[in-house]
């Protein structure tokens, strides 16, 4: 057997103890987002439209991470329009940076890895970094968006008669907790992903100023940091939500 | 629910400072290229040629183009001196840029007695301000958010990155293994990290431990699969940007990028356990147990989906150029995802490990008297 189906076993056996059948759902959504991040890369590499093949998948997966294996309902669909409109705010932003930045492609350091390869493929490597960035901050915007609207609706079930403006206090004190756990989440997931690139970079001597100009460094960087903005935004957009469901007294 | 107590307060006042200082630090690095060692040139005036259609063996259709650039020497002793260079950039862009006016770019001399274009390389376009840019943005977003509630977050990050370089720095001086050294580390930072949270409690011990044996039990038993499996379908060549022997480095890797989703974990089961053990003392040790597991199955999920995201993501360039170049799913999900995966699989069997261990050693805690 391959290690990777080994581990995969594991996994399973691992997430059934933690959570019962609610680890098995989450396993099984954890494979249909591999489904879909692969199918991303496959059509763009076909040449269909990578913005739209994005979109689409990205719209998918945040389907999948908040509705799949969890308590549906109210909270479940303020999360996801939340998060669908944190990502297009995320987006608009994402375009100029990367267009400013132009961190696509591959960098002298990736050099012994493209040897022998093809690089006249067709695909604009800009709209892939601009894909690639997009799909790394689903999961960030999916957690912190069910973790405050699941707060928000828990206050006003046990309490209907909480005002706006308590319920905003509530939002942020919530919010301020989800920020703190998810910067320990992703910052550390970059330095994991960056690591042998710092010791590469030690090592051959390199001085700050090109580290800090290196393109796959920037782009790592860009990639943590526009995932932390989108879980920012995530607490103003679903306590925003909230209030003007209130006011139209759908909740 | 968790409990961050800012240790610093700080005002509207301040969040205007950090605003006018970020504007500031904008500036400046838009005229910092007297800082920089290395000659910097402003691109000034651009001719581009036609473009020349490319057809690659695989039938991959793209083009070619020729620029001629003028750039204005910004530092250095050649400071406002211009000359015309060659660059050549394709429509993928893969490894080459389309430069255009007003950007500025790090130049190359290859014999500093002769300044010639022939003598100058283009080496690469300068990125600082974006960055700093992306940098200001977030921190002013999260004062403005969280007015300075969220401080510990960006203290917590900034002590971390610090601890990060002074553990890289061992390993490139020292021949230690770098599995040890970044154990080591992981251990410090699941300290510092606990500390941050909770300050000096039960409740920081109850995390740093189950954080520490959930992160080794994770690493121990992938450690063992690969070598009873023999890496079979894991492909470490393919690994990017080694120095050094593949595997102790990978580990580290895993262990490093899983760390901090895995603490987030512990670290609210156990304020919420602790929470609800303060409002009704007559729970048993099995119930709170079952309490704590429930609350952690419902946050693992999204959990290991945002590491998953982050760690497959990050393959995509070299996914598509390798599905671009003739090759089958098969053997570009072997080359270029493999590792992604097994970093993925580690991380979460970290994460779903760290639920019955955080809400086991909670629960047994959350009785005893407070340790001072």
């Amino acid at each position: 057997m391959s290690s990777i189906t080994v581990l995969a076993i594991i996994l399973l056996a691992a997430m059934i103890l933690a959570g019962g059948i609610k680890g098995a759902y989450a396993y099984i959504g954890l494979i249909l987002n591999f489904i879909f991040v692969f199918a991303t890369g496959y059509l763009i590499s076909i040449g269909l439209s990578a913005f739209w093949v994005t979109m689409v998948n990205a719209i998918i997966i945040l389907l999948i991470t908040i509705y799949f294996g969890n308590d549906q309902g109210q909270h479940a669909d303020i999360s996801f329009i939340g998060s669908v409109i944190v990502v297009l705010i995320v987006i608009s932003l994402i375009i100029p940076i990367l267009h400013w930045a132009q961190v696509q492609g591959f960098s002298n350091e990736n050099n012994d890895d493209l040897e022998g390869m093809s690089l006249l493929i067709g695909v604009k490597f800009l709209h892939v970094s601009t894909s690639m960035i997009i799909l790394s901050c689903l999961g960030a915007v999916a957690e912190a968006s069910v973790a405050i609207a699941t707060g928000l609706t828990e206050i006003i079930e046990h309490n209907n008669s909480i005002t706006q403006k308590e319920l905003v206090n509530s939002g942020l004190h919530i919010g301020k907790e989800i920020v703190g756990t998810a910067f320990n989440t992703l910052f550390f997931g970059l330095y994991g992903e960056i690591l042998a690139l710092l010791i590469w970079f030690e090592r051959l001597h390199y001085s700050f100023s090109s580290v800090i100009n290196n393109k796959i460094f920037v782009s790592e960087l860009i990639m943590t940091l526009i995932s932390s903005i989108g879980v920012i935004l995530t607490i103003p957009v679903i306590i925003g939500i909230i209030l003007y469901r209130r006011k139209k007294d759908i909740l | 629910m968790q409990k961050v107590y800012s240790i610093i307060k700080i005002k509207w006042l301040t969040i205007f400072l950090v605003f006018l200082s970020g504007l500031g630090l904008i500036l400046f690095s838009h005229y910092d290229s007297a800082l920089y060692q290395q000659p910097i040139g402003e691109v000034v005036s651009v001719k581009t040629e036609k473009k020349q259609a490319q057809v690659d063996q695989f039938q991959n259709k793209d083009y070619s183009v020729n620029q001629k650039l003028t750039v204005k020497i910004l530092n250095g002793k050649h400071k406002n001196q211009q000359y015309t260079l060659a660059n050549n950039y394709s429509k993928s862009n893969a490894t080459d840029l389309k430069y255009q006016k007003g950007q500025k770019l790090f130049l190359h001399v290859i014999n500093q007695d002769k300044w010639s274009p022939k003598n100058l390389m283009i080496q690469g376009l300068k990125r600082d301000i974006s960055l700093i840019f992306l940098i200001w943005l977030t921190i002013l977003l999260i004062l403005i958010v969280l007015k300075f509630k969220g401080s510990m977050a960006l203290i917590s990050v900034i002590v971390n990155a610090v601890l990060l370089y002074v553990a890289v720095k061992i390993d490139v001086i020292t021949s230690i293994n770098p599995l040890i050294i970044f154990s080591v580390l992981s251990v410090i930072f699941t300290g510092v990290t606990a500390l941050l949270i909770f300050g000096k409690s039960k409740e920081s011990m109850v995390a740093f431990f189950s954080t520490v044996i959930g992160t080794a039990l994770s690493i121990l038993i992938s450690y063992l699969v690969l070598r009873i499996t023999n890496d079979s379908g894991v492909n470490f060549e393919m690994m990017e940007y080694v120095t050094q022997d593949r595997v102790p480095l990978f580990f580290a890797c895993s262990m490093i990028g899983s760390l901090g989703a895995i603490m987030d974990l512990s670290a609210d089961i156990t304020s919420s356990l602790f929470e609800i053990f303060k409002d009704n003392q007559n729970l048993s040790t099995w119930q709170l147990f079952l309490t704590g597991r429930k609350i952690g199955s419902s946050i693992m999920g999204p959990l290991v989906n945002v590491l998953f995201l982050i760690f497959i993501a990050g393959t995509f360039p070299m996914l598509i150029l390798f599905l671009n170049n003739g090759n089958t799913w098969g053997y570009t999900l072997y080359m270029i995802m493999s590792l992604g995966i097994v970093q993925s699989l580690i991380s979460a069997i970290g994460i779903a490990l760290t639920v019955p261990i955080t809400s086991l050693i909670a629960s047994l805690l959350c009785e005893t008297k407070v340790i001072k």
